[in-house]
């Protein structure tokens, strides 16, 4: 037996049922909706992080004065290693002072952006995270929300089909409501 | 047919739990043996080699994983991942 003979559709998320529910964090939780973008223009891993950023601050989920620090900061987490995950899938992040509770964004790239991921593919799906500098939890509870969704090839592909952010908005609720059984 | 199946249990020793960082190093190193590799927390279970798998886990600190090992090198992956999880994860992200 290799280690390729079992494929993640062998392993369904979410259907053990083992009380996850109740701590779950849903994308209701965080996402900013004035920010999602159904059509990001970058092209390049930072103009790619400062669009979404921006999409944050226009949406008055961060401080204009913060900008350039929590852009600055999501870059330096970058260094550490990409957090393009692979399949077409990238979650950059950072904590940051500015901020008291985790905001977030989805951003769909239709052309892709190379974002030196793991697998080398390039990048259509963005979720940003701005989480506060104390609070890892919350942190990580919306990363397992994002994850177990992107497992669902539904999900992804209704995703990366959106034509506007009010489809994303809707596919988010669907989610959060266990439409795709993630 | 003779089973090889490897366990091991690790407590998640860092202080920030497995996120992005960690689960792409856990997948990584995964990835490098010929043994497929299965964690399971409480009784939700990912494929060590895909990262959205092990982020969708969850896992927190402190919280306890069962490593599942089968293939040819069962024990050797095993091993490996078991010391990356409980020893080496990085203790700080950002």
């Amino acid at each position: 037996m290799t280690s390729e003979s079992l494929s993640a559709r062998d392993f369904v998320p979410g259907r053990n049922g083992h009380g996850r529910e109740s701590v779950r964090m849903k994308f209701a939780d965080f996402i900013a909706r004035d920010a999602i973008s159904a059509s990001l223009d970058a092209l390049d891993k930072e103009s790619a992080i400062r669009e979404m950023v921006q999409s944050l601050v226009n949406a008055g989920k961060l401080e204009k004065s913060q900008y350039d620090s929590i852009v600055k900061a999501i870059l330096k987490r970058e260094e550490l290693g990409s957090t393009g995950i692979g399949r077409g899938v990238a979650v950059p992040h950072t904590k940051h002072a500015s901020v008291d509770k985790l905001i977030g964004t989805v951003a769909v790239s239709k052309d892709g952006v190379d974002f030196a991921s793991l697998d080398g593919e390039t990048v259509h799906l963005f979720f940003l995270l701005v989480s506060p500098m104390d609070r890892p939890g919350d942190h990580l509870r919306a990363l397992e929300n994002i994850s177990r969704q992107l497992r669902n090839e539904t999900f992804c592909r209704f995703l990366k089909q959106a034509k506007s952010p009010a489809d994303i908005h809707l596919l988010l609720d669907e989610a959060d409501n266990n439409q795709f059984g993630s | 047919m003779v089973d090889n199946r490897v366990t091991r249990t690790v407590v998640i020793s860092n202080r920030q739990g497995i996120h992005a960082r960690p689960a792409a190093m856990i997948a990584q190193l995964g990835r490098r043996f010929d043994a497929q590799v299965v964690l399971v927390r409480d009784h939700e279970r990912a494929l060590c080699t895909d990262v959205l798998h092990v982020l969708s886990l969850g896992v927190m600190p402190g919280q306890q994983l069962v490593l599942e090992a089968t293939g040819l090198q069962a024990e050797e992956a095993a091993e490996a991942l078991a010391r990356l999880i409980q020893d080496e994860l990085p203790k700080i992200d950002d």
